[in-house]
């Protein structure tokens, strides 16, 4: 268990690091930055076109 | 020096609500499932103004799970209501929110188990650092649904330990049907009750009570026409067996992995299972916790979807749900029959 609670404690000064470090960071991918479909030149995979739906709440991507 | 650990364990728990907050700033809308299905549907009823949308009629938008319980979008339709526009953000810094209070009951159980002050700080503290709760409460995962079941399942244990067992039964049936609304599986705590000490005829009505907000969501979504995406069969004897072995197989190796869990596994079998056991902890955190993993395992063995694709992505969040219970007869089990944590308090005392 001690090395456990060490282990622990080791991350979280990697805690610190992080926190740190995303201060200075711009937030990614909010709903406003959700690309529509119309936007076609980054979308690969189902995944991404599940997102466009969450976007534009019906509107079909199938053309992409 | 026991002022100065306390201190210093208080300090690496507000690190820890310092980093899920600078998570959901950071990392917002980073997981799939609540794009796709808790604020997806949020966002449809706060667009339609009423409960069955468009989504969760039409087929285009299955992969969103019509089937499932309807609270958590309820809850982003209000707080998009009250904010008068779709905002994530402000749904999403809910989260350590609920992290917080589930440390706080963490703490609470463990005082109640007869830890002292140092010791259940370092137990919450250790509770604190599994990489799924942190990942729910704000490090990329804000917005899922079995992060509130943890915050129910904690409040039972709490409210069972504190020993007042008067009102316990409807209490805990009301959680367990607040369960059931927020995720299908949060019934299965419904066994919570079974496990409260009293008449059989009052264990009996207020489980048939729990189950009650279930069965109307069942209900509801028959009348609605709200179709599921996948449901369960069974898949026969050799398809049981194989299934079975694949969700054994996967919860297994989600033990060992050190990431999330760290050394807790094995260390939970050498508390649990090792040695002399020189009391049995109080027949509540354990019963309920076999009950409802023997429910959940048995639901993956029975679904329709390939238990291969689908589980392995499952089980960290299984077990998130489920870590109240397993904290919880950790720390019995390490209160009754070990002074493992007691001496390494004391070498740490020793050492600084």
């Amino acid at each position: 268990m001690g090395i456990w609670f060490g282990a622990l404690l080791v991350r979280s000064v990697q805690h610190v690091y992080r926190i740190v470090k995303e201060a200075g960071e711009q937030p990614t991918l909010l709903h406003e930055q959700i690309r529509g479909c119309g936007d076609a030149s980054k979308v690969a995979s189902d995944e991404q076109r599940e997102v466009f739906n969450y976007r534009t709440l019906g509107e079909e991507c199938d053309a992409l | 020096m026991r002022r100065a650990l306390n201190i210093g364990l208080c300090g690496l728990l507000l690190l820890n609500m310092a980093y899920v907050i600078s998570g959901v700033r950071r990392y917002p809308m980073n997981s799939i499932d609540v794009v796709g299905i808790w604020l997806l549907k949020a966002k449809a009823m706060f667009s339609e103004k009423k409960i069955v949308t468009s989504v969760l009629k039409n087929p285009k938008y299955s992969y969103s799970h019509p089937q499932y319980p309807p609270s958590l979008p309820f809850l982003g339709w209000g707080v998009y209501e009250s904010g008068g526009r779709i905002d994530e953000r402000r749904v999403l810094l809910i989260y350590p929110a609920v992290y917080a209070a589930i440390l706080t009951l963490t703490y609470g159980v463990m005082r109640k188990l007869n830890w002292g002050q140092t010791e259940s700080l370092a137990l919450t503290y250790m509770y604190s650092m599994f990489s799924p709760l942190l990942a729910q409460a704000g490090r990329k995962q804000a917005g899922n649904a079995d992060i509130w079941l943890t915050l129910i399942y904690w409040a039972m244990l709490f409210l069972f330990f504190a020993g007042k067992t008067g009102k316990l039964r409807r209490v805990v049936a009301l959680l367990s049907g607040a369960a059931a609304l927020i995720k299908t599986e949060g019934i299965l705590s419904a066994a919570a009750i079974l496990f409260i000490p009293g008449k059989r005829n009052d264990k009996l009505i207020w489980t048939a009570a729990a189950l009650a907000p279930f069965v109307l969501w069942e209900g509801a979504k028959k009348i609605w026409g709200i179709e599921a995406d996948y449901g369960l069969h069974w898949p026969g004897a050799g398809g049981g067996a194989s299934r079975a072995a694949a969700v054994v197989l996967g919860t297994a190796k989600e033990m060992a992995n050190v990431r999330n869990w760290y050394v807790f596994w094995p260390v939970m079998v050498l508390a649990t299972a090792g040695g002399k056991v020189k009391e049995r902890p109080r027949q509540f955190a354990l019963p309920v916790l076999l009950i409802m993993a023997a429910g959940m395992w048995g639901i993956y063995t029975m679904g329709e979807i390939p238990v291969g694709d689908y589980f392995s992505g499952s089980t960290d969040r299984l077990l998130l749900q489920l870590s109240p219970f397993w904290w919880t007869v950790f720390a019995e089990y390490l209160k009754v029959n070990r002074d493992t944590l007691a001496g390494l308090l004391q070498k740490l005392q020793r050492t600084f």
